[in-house]
């Protein structure tokens, strides 16, 4: 009876059928009702063993975890020996894992930059009255100079990338280290296609002893061209040398 | 044990029908509201899985930032399709397996009505940056004073069916229908408490909603979840369970062991030390009843394969039974000492959340759902290739979260456990598998586009008028059903040598 009503095409409304009557019956009671079967609950088999057996292997695995957690009910003891994450192989402390130096620095500097963007704009292009810095040679150009206006400020007339300003600077030198004043000068030296040099934390060093020597005040243009329009003294090292992302020191090559 | 079935009589049938009749519009609501919240909760998965490997995906809308979207996606999951199916499921189960009409289904109604601005308000709320932060709680403290008093509208009416029951013999999902509707209120009013109103250590807050987190699951879903396929395990066989000894072991575990499970989030944190350890054995635990009750209901259907390919609502659930033993076994694996750090802040804990929610419990509520809406609208379901799209796409969907999430979860702590990496490097050895769940979650959100329709329809009452279940294969000369067919051929199949299986 099956075989012969998988071929058929839904013959519902075929003319041999009385609507009527056959409806009938779908009207009162629902039908998946009156198809339903009674639930016995009368299954009384046994547990098969097996069963039992899996139930022990599981029981023993939560029971080995529950011992290694100590005394139950012991509300005193916080904290597990030996939970914590294993020291490095040879001993020492944990050290993060080394990133490239002029990615450690441009990733400090940028945070720092968030202060000078009032000014100087987060694009580095300035505006109203103050000199951009993208493009700019007393950014790119010798690294003394650039040190110490960050440092002192500057103020009087000065001419950046060909446009006169008659600006006036503060210092900024207050809560700059050495780690912070090398970030922040590698950063706008590498920033908005600024390409040049690196300033790493020795040289930043230098920086803070000459700021130190030539005493507080703002600077202007003839004393920064007098005195100042060089490089800091230090060594340079490529931009991917390894260091420390804490401490920024750098690594001893057999760790690179 | 031989047949034990027999033709209900006539009584019985107008008994069924009535109480049927008494719930049409709760049930219905519930439902297809569900359904809908569903559509929203497996979108805003996929959402929230993409912006796992892709952050600027949709990033110029704040209210779609990675954070919002996935607590909205967890609650619109939980409370607008998890809760609310549940809820239909356990009315009418517990109308049918009390025998007693219900009487107050417009209370229940305005509870429902309720229940859903209380989740409209919370997930809206979560998408405006008002969530909480709270796991599985992100609903802002305030919503719970609409959904608790809205749970009791809803399903104190089920208490009392039991109650007034004529005496006799309490079936086993009636156990587990009444420690899901009593252990719901004191999980949620514990934590809500604890968590928002006590001035405790902010620690144990932390700690109380971990626990909240898995009770929910454990001592809510799982329980309404077994006892749908408890119920409809033998009814659509046509076979009794087949222990009931396995039956009371399997009910106990749970109950026994469900409790303790959750603080295992927190090993390493400095909360009593056992406290984590009691937490990660019970999950391992869990595994006792997952196979005690899988094993009992598989037993029960062993042999009637053709029922399970056959039917919808018995395919769907053995799916779900399935999955909980799957659950089990593998909650038993990642929860030992030594996976435990590999696994506590990676993707696997996603992975077996989903596989708890959408593989155990809403497979099974798909059952039920196959199972009960032709019976309250008295019209037959549209259209098997919508049916079986459902269950396929689904089960793949599940199935690739769970593969994707469980062994990227695994890398991804083993490189986070690595001292000598960078997070991020840890993080992007999950990218790939990443990838995997959305596409899962683009399988799911397929499958329920079809099954939302399709309820629709069915609510609209779109239905066939048939004598006939829809069916997933076509009949053949072995089925127990009779032949397939239309009205025309209704007299055959009411026979009583062909009681349908359905």
């Amino acid at each position: 009876m099956a075989d012969q009503n998988s071929s058929n095409t839904r013959p519902d409304l075929d003319e041999s059928i009385n609507v009527a009557d056959a409806h009938a019956s779908l009207k009162e009671e629902g039908n998946a009702v009156a198809r339903e079967k009674i639930i016995r609950e009368n299954g009384l088999e046994a547990i098969p063993i097996w069963l039992i057996i899996l139930c022990g292997v599981f029981v023993l695995i939560g029971g080995s975890v529950l011992g290694k957690g100590g005394n139950f009910l012991a509300y005193k003891e916080l904290t597990k020996s030996g939970y914590l994450r294993a020291e490095p192989p040879g001993g020492g402390e944990v050290i993060l894992a080394p990133i490239p130096i002029l990615e450690a620095y441009r990733k400090e500097g940028a945070k720092l930059y968030s202060k000078c963007a009032g000014c100087h704009q987060s694009n580095g292009q300035g505006g109203n009255g103050i000199p951009p810095l993208a493009g700019s040679e007393w950014v790119t150009g010798n690294t003394q100079q650039l040190s110490q206006i960050i440092i002192h400020g500057v103020k009087g007339p000065i001419s950046v990338a060909g446009v006169a300003y008659n600006g006036n600077m503060p210092a900024m030198g207050d809560g700059l280290g050495k780690k912070e004043l090398a970030a922040l000068m590698t950063f706008i030296r590498t920033e908005w296609g600024n390409q040049s040099s690196l300033v790493t934390v020795e040289m930043a060093e230098e920086a803070l002893k000459i700021a130190q020597k030539s005493g507080p005040g703002q600077k202007d243009v003839a004393e920064l061209k007098k005195d100042h329009d060089k490089m800091l003294p230090g060594k340079l090292v490529p931009d991917d040398t390894l260091l420390d992302p804490e401490t920024f020191e750098i690594f001893a090559s057999e760790t690179k | 044990m031989a047949d034990t079935t027999q033709s209900p009589d006539q009584i019985d049938i107008e008994l069924r029908s009535s109480i049927d009749r008494s719930l049409r519009h709760p049930v219905m609501f519930f439902f297809t509201s569900g359904a809908v919240w569903l559509a929203i909760g497996v979108l805003l998965g996929l959402i929230a899985s993409a912006k796992k490997h892709m952050p600027e995906f949709l990033s110029g809308c704040g209210c779609f930032e990675a954070g919002k979207v996935d607590a909205a996606h967890m609650n619109a999951l939980i409370y607008g399709w998890g809760a609310q199916a549940a809820f239909g499921v356990i009315i009418w189960l517990m109308a049918r397996l009390s025998r007693k009409e219900c009487r107050s289904s417009g209370v229940i109604l305005l509870g429902g009505h309720l229940w859903n601005l209380g989740v409209m308000i919370g997930v809206g709320l979560i998408l405006a940056g008002k969530g909480s932060g709270v796991p599985w709680m992100e609903f802002p403290a305030f919503v719970w004073l609409l959904l608790i008093p809205s749970y009791i509208m809803i399903l104190i009416w089920s208490l009392v069916q039991f109650q007034i029951r004529d005496a006799g013999h309490v079936y086993i999902s009636q156990w587990y229908l009444l420690a899901a509707i009593l252990w719901f209120p004191w999980i949620a009013i514990t934590s809500v408490l604890f968590v928002y109103h006590f001035e405790g250590h902010p620690l144990m807050a932390t700690a109380i909603a971990a626990w909240f987190k898995s009770a929910l699951f454990l001592l809510f879903f799982l329980p309404t979840a077994l006892a749908s396929a408890y119920y409809l395990a033998p009814k659509v066989s046509g076979r009794p369970v087949y222990s009931y000894s396995l039956a009371i072991f399997g009910f106990w575990a749970l109950a026994v062991i469900g409790p303790w499970a959750g603080m295992q989030k927190l090993a390493g944190a400095p909360i009593p030390q056992f406290l984590p350890y009691v937490g990660a054995a019970a999950m391992i635990l869990i595994a006792l009843p997952a196979v005690l009750v899988g094993a009992n209901i598989i037993n029960t259907i062993r042999g009637n394969g053709e029922a399970v390919a056959q039917s919808p609502s018995l395919r769907f659930t053995i799916a779900g039974v399935i999955s909980f033993i799957l659950f089990g076994v593998l909650s038993a694996v990642l929860h030992t000492a030594s996976s435990l750090k590999i696994t506590q802040f990676s993707y696997t804990g996603y992975g077996l959340d989903i596989l708890t929610l959408y593989g155990v419990f809403s497979f099974c509520a798909f059952g039920a759902i196959y199972f009960i809406v032709p019976r309250i609208t008295r019209r037959e379901w549209l259209s098997r290739r919508f049916i079986s799209w459902h269950f396929f796409l689904s089960l793949y969907g599940i199935s690739a979260i769970v593969c994707c999430a469980i062994v990227g979860g695994y890398f991804q702590g083993e490189g986070i456990e690595a001292w000598n990496q960078s997070f991020l490097e840890a993080a992007s050895r999950a990218g790939s598998y990443g990838w995997g769940v959305t596409l899962a979650w683009f399988f799911i959100l397929i499958s329920n586009l079809f099954f939302c329709l399709h309820l629709l329809l069915m609510w609209a009452r779109l239905g066939r008028r048939s004598s006939h279940p829809t069916l997933l294969k076509a009949s053949h000369a072995e089925s127990p059903h009779g032949p397939e067919g239309e009205v025309d051929n209704y007299g055959t199949a009411n026979g009583p040598a062909e009681t349908s299986a359905h």
